[in-house]
């Protein structure tokens, strides 16, 4: 008989010299009670048998008016959930007026029914314990009659100034009610200045369709159009505007019919992905050298170059051969040069129009370290005199050489609104705690443009605060959420208002607000790839596909999901191959110290295949310490090395030191353990 | 040869080597004892004919078996979801607005109706957690109230009639027939022998008898 083929699934059993049926590992040795231990339970049993059993008394309590839905059956409700200010469509179960279940919305644009691993974890969130839960003035708790006196005083002597030293940092938002009352501040105070900070922000992508089209424009791809995919370090499948679209549309290409063939992905990338996972062709390269691919992509489109490295040349016919129908996805990690490039790449491929859309932007696109960057310099400038900061926590994560921590103590007035008492909490006067989405009004806007109405499945459960109550309060008007989403929303609907706002409550959407396509020329840029120092590691720095950029930390569904690719749980690693590893001398649970950018991290090594040579992969988010009970000293912090110029990959210098970090692992869960229920033979041998 | 530098004393007596025993016995008769007193205790009738006080002292005897009132009246999510629903305020209200106002033992009602606070009943049939039990399966395969709830329009006050253990539960599903009665009767107070004399045997559909007694039927 043959021998078959030998199977693995971590490194841990290729390494082990197992036989063909793969003989069990020792399991660590299960209970066995010592007799002192035997004499406890059974004291503890004689215990309870004489105390005998009483189930706890527990209590119903009926609603005083019922709702129409009978009690025990669920009711769904459309709201929406916005991560870096593009909402997806979300239809939420409510049980007896608690939400308990999330599910994507099916007729919403970027949901199609479908739902990420953060929506879904959302509604943890909003029964977290560790939530915020009061108004805090210097840490000590305080009404809201203070809150409103303190800063009435004091908005009323910035008034005085118009504004001057009055500055706001929020996150990337599109909704239209609080772009109103954005407006409605700064006629107030006109002098005052908003900026913004999204730590997984998108600068590169509007800073490379600026140097492409002259302006900021948002990209939609259209995935279901596409014969020929390419992705350049982009995980369109799996994060970033519309994924969930995309993965739809992505796999509806998938099987092939007689009229259209299966697309072909390919995908060049640092650490293995989603999109990676499912490309037909995958080459892992780091950073720098996915810019050298790319250029010598583009000299062979171009019918230049002689291409030396692998898969120019197969990816640059394939895409040639499928002109209109093939399309080059840039990741978010690329420069703004290369941006620009596949912008023409695209335009020459004929993809524009067809597997391309460019529209305006949805979040007003600023870009977002410029903008913290003023920010830095205005309060060490002393020229802040009072900061406003909504729902961002940029002490843990601007970058490192910033120094907004330090900065931060020079702002005599501060005011921070949270879900979590968070890092930037700590380092304010003011902390308010914010009203979950589910418990809160507001609007907002799909990657598309597409608008819709947030609505509020629970009261707040903490006397949380949303962030159009703060606005009205700088405003200096009173306006409740819901009046302040409904005027803004009465001016722009057609026909009796009342229908159009139940029709849009109810289908979790309002028609005929996604941007029309715009038709911009592209400029042709320049792109030369900087040269790559050869023997220096590049670390990868990305968005944690369980903890986003540190704001799920405290969320114990998301630590306890097991990482894409790697199968971590509660944990992240500097994920690097085997043969980065062995050049470090480290294998797996060693600990490493990656300094870059001025900054310092020690973070233990993960060893895992198809992970590029010559570069490191660590995620964003971790390493909390006032995140929550949850989510404090989880893995290691990588935002003291992240720098504004380099946010997504730096060079740094690696070495090895002592110490030993244990994993939790999911990837050898379930297995056989030499008991084989599952055979495998080869075809020959049943012949 | 030396013996060991520490002579070997002598570290029980007779009378503590006895005393040990006893000791020893007198546990695991403790341990017998209590398991029996436990056991009683939890299968008990005690703990069944025991009527928590409530808010107010509500009379299904007088709701159901004087006025006649249907079950589905106030228990109105009976037949369509897991739970069979506690009255609201309101519902209660729909009466008590116009009858018996100004009776002390309704004060807890109309306060709940003047303040929208709601009333805070004590729950006399509590199942486990781990437990998954939906009312409107059972009501629409013919299971009557009266199967598990007993006679409750003979009950001034509610109490447990069923010990809502496993086994108990297991009776029945692995062999449901005899407890099912036809459409049309399952709100009825009578005895399902007597329904059944009178109305006939039910032909009931069940989707598989396996499925009655599936862990993940109850344990889901």
């Amino acid at each position: 008989m043959t021998e078959p083929i030998r199977l693995w699934r971590s490194l841990e059993e290729l390494e082990e010299n197992r036989g063909p049926r793969g003989e069990a590992i020792a399991m660590p040795a299960a209970f066995s009670p010592a007799r002192r231990d035997f004499l406890k339970l059974a004291a503890a049993a004689a215990a309870l048998a004489g105390a005998g059993c009483r189930g706890p008394v527990e209590e119903i309590v009926p609603y005083v008016r019922a709702p129409d839905a009978p009690a025990g059956l669920p009711s769904f409700y459309a709201t929406e959930m916005t991560l870096g200010g593009l909402a997806t469509g979300l239809l939420v179960e409510s049980n007896m007026g608690r939400p308990t279940k999330v599910e994507g919305n099916p007729a919403h644009p970027a949901s199609l029914g479908a739902t990420d691993v953060f929506a879904q974890a959302s509604v943890l969130q909003l029964w977290d314990p560790d939530r915020s839960q009061a108004i805090r003035r210097a840490g000590a708790i305080v009404s809201r009659a203070e809150l409103e006196s303190e800063w009435h005083d004091a908005l009323a002597k910035l008034e005085a100034r118009r504004g001057a030293g009055l500055r706001i940092l929020t996150g990337d938002s599109g909704s239209p009610t609080l772009a109103a009352q954005m407006d409605a501040v700064l006629a107030r105070f006109p002098e005052a200045r908003r900026h913004r900070w999204e730590a997984l922000h998108r600068d590169n992508s509007f800073e490379g369709s600026r140097l492409a089209f002259g302006r900021p424009l948002e990209t939609v791809y259209r995935f279901a159009e596409a014969d020929i995919v390419l992705a350049l370090d982009a995980d369109f499948l799996g994060e970033g505007p519309g994924h969930l679209r995309y993965a739809r549309e992505f796999a509806g290409r998938r099987a092939a019919s007689a009229e259209r063939p299966m697309n072909r992905l390919y995908a060049v990338e640092t650490a293995p992905t989603l999109a990676g996972a499912m490309a037909d062709h995958r080459l892992p390269l780091p950073p720098a050298a996915i810019l050298a691919w790319l250029a010598e992509l583009d000299a062979a489109l171009r019918g230049a170059g002689n291409a030396t490295l692998p898969l120019v040349r197969a990816a640059a016919r394939d895409l040639l051969a499928h002109r209109g129908r093939a399309v080059v996805v840039p990741g978010e990690s690329l420069p703004p040069e290369a941006h620009a490039l596949v912008h023409r790449m695209n335009a020459d491929l004929g993809a524009e129009g067809r597997c391309v859309l460019h529209v305006e932007p949805v979040a007003m696109q600023v870009n977002c370290t410029q903008s913290l960057r003023e920010l830095v310099q205005d309060l060490e400038g002393g020229r802040v005199s009072a900061l406003v900061m909504l729902g961002v926590n940029p002490v843990h994560d601007a970058p490192a050489d910033l120094r907004f921590a330090d900065a931060l103590k020079r702002a005599p007035l501060t005011l921070h609104l949270g879900l979590y008492e968070d890092e930037t909490a700590a380092s304010c006067r003011w902390h308010l705690p914010e009203a979950h989405f589910l418990e809160d009004w507001s609007d907002a806007r799909a990657f598309d443009g597409t608008a819709s109405i947030v609505q509020p499945l629970i009261a707040p459960l903490h006397g949380g605060i949303s962030r159009h109550e703060v606005m009205a309060l700088l405003a200096g008007v009173s306006a409740r959420p819901r009046d302040a989403v409904r005027a803004q929303w009465q001016r722009r609907a057609t026909g009796p208002f009342e229908d159009f706002w139940r029709g849009a409550l109810r289908e979790g959407l309002i028609a005929g607000t996604a941007e029309a396509p715009v038709h911009a020329a592209v400029r042709h840029a320049a792109f030369v790839p900087p040269k790559a120092a050869a023997d220096a590691w590049t670390v990868r720095l990305r968005a944690d596909p369980s903890v986003r950029d540190g704001s799920f930390a405290n969320n114990a569904w998301l630590q306890e999901l097991p990482r894409p690719a790697s199968k971590l749980t509660w944990d992240n690693a500097a994920l690097m191959s085997a043969e980065s590893a062995a050049k470090l001398g480290a294998k797996t649970g060693d600990v490493v110290e990656i300094a870059a950018g001025g900054g310092r991290v020690r973070a233990p090594v993960w060893i895992l295949p198809d992970h590029a040579d010559g570069a490191v992969t660590l995620s964003l988010g971790y390493g909390r310490t006032r995140a929550g009970r949850v989510g404090n000293a989880v893995g290691v912090d990588a935002y003291p090395i992240r720098t504004a110029a380099s946010p997504w990959g730096i060079d740094a210098a690696i070495r090895k030191v002592p110490g030993r970090h244990a994993f939790a692992t999911t990837q050898n869960h379930a297995r056989m353990e030499g008991r084989d229920p599952v055979r495998r033979v080869l075809a020959s041998d049943l012949a | 040869m030396r013996g060991s530098p520490y002579p070997m004393a002598q570290v029980f007596t007779p009378g503590g080597v006895l005393l040990l025993k006893l000791a020893l016995l007198g546990a695991l008769g403790a341990l017998v004892v209590g398991s029996v007193v436990a056991y009683q205790h939890l299968q008990g009738p005690d703990s069944l004919a025991e009527t928590p006080r409530q808010p107010i002292p509500f009379s299904h005897k007088h709701h159901v078996g004087d006025d006649g009132i249907d079950c589905r009246y106030c228990h109105d999510s009976v037949e369509q979801a897991s739970f069979a629903g506690i009255p609201a305020t309101q519902v209660c209200m729909t009466c008590h607005s116009q009858l018996f106002t100004d009776a002390p033992m309704l004060q807890p009602l109309r306060d709940s109706a003047a303040t929208g606070k709601p009333l805070h009943w004590i729950r006399v049939h509590d199942l486990p957690d781990f437990v998954y039990f939906d009312h409107a399966i059972h009501v629409r395969k013919g299971v009557g109230c009266v199967e598990c709830h007993g006679r409750v329009d003979r009950m001034p006050l509610v109490r447990r009639v069923a010990p809502l253990q496993m086994q108990w539960c297991l009776a029945c599903h692995r062999d449901p027939e005899p407890h099912l009665r036809p459409p049309r009767f399952e709100f009825d107070m009578r005895p399902t022998s007597e329904i059944r004399a009178l109305a006939g045997i039910p032909k009931t559909p069940l989707v598989s008898r396996r499925r009655l007694t599936d862990c993940s039927t109850c344990h889901r």
